[in-house]
């Protein structure tokens, strides 16, 4: 068992560091609006049941991680959940409040 | 949960945890939906390009693969049908999600 850290590497090259810019240029209006957004978290435990029935059932297998896992799927899964849901409900908030 | 649905597999996952629930939500909640439809729609596909180049980036690089007897074997650029779809629909949910918890906090004076 090898740690490969690709999958952190593409996560954090095209997710996270995007999300984290357009949050840093809306800090104020994401600030304010903060509660809408943990409020949008609650889709996680639907996210992670889907990820990890679907990986247990083998529709899809990991090659590239760090083999550190979180109740049945990766770390970086959770990661990419976590930061699909921040990017996605900012978006929205920065939408909804031009 | 080990489901047999041969190619079909993928596909019945999506309809159980995704395209489901966020078809309930939007029937449960219509009125809320509707008043923001246009920014649903404009987050989503914003948004959607991102998280698609990711993945065909990923997939190429193999950092992750699919069984090819639980999808149906259709692809986009690397990426399964289904996971596009997957994508498009977890965009939407997320998104609606965002909206409808907007107008709750906003209806019950929690922001202005």
């Amino acid at each position: 068992m090898t740690m490969d850290f690709s999958y952190i590497l593409f996560l954090s090259t095209i997710i996270v560091i995007p999300t984290l810019i357009i949050i840093l240029f809306n800090t104020k209006k994401i600030t304010k609006y903060r509660l809408v957004i943990l409020l949008s978290f609650a889709i996680l435990p639907m996210t992670w049941l889907w990820d990890y029935f679907a990986t247990k059932d083998g529709v899809w297998y990991f090659q590239k991680i760090t083999e550190v896992w979180v109740l049945g799927i990766p770390i970086e899964e959770v990661t990419y959940m976590s930061f699909l849901i921040l990017l996605v409900s900012s978006v929205t908030i920065i939408l909804l409040k031009r | 949960m080990n489901m047999t649905f041969g190619n079909l597999t993928y596909i019945v996952y999506m309809v159980i945890f995704s395209w489901l629930p966020v078809f309930v939500l939007w029937i449960k909640y219509y009125r809320y939906i509707r008043k923001n439809f246009s920014i649903i729609i404009k987050a989503s596909a914003l948004t959607f390009p991102i998280v698609l180049i990711w993945h065909v980036i990923s997939i190429y690089g193999g950092v992750w693969a699919y069984s090819s007897d639980k999808i149906l074997n259709i692809y986009l650029s690397f990426v399964p049908l289904e996971e596009v779809l997957l994508v498009a629909s977890s965009i939407l949910g997320i998104s609606s999600i965002t909206t409808l918890s907007y107008e709750y906090l906003h209806k019950h004076k929690k922001i202005k």
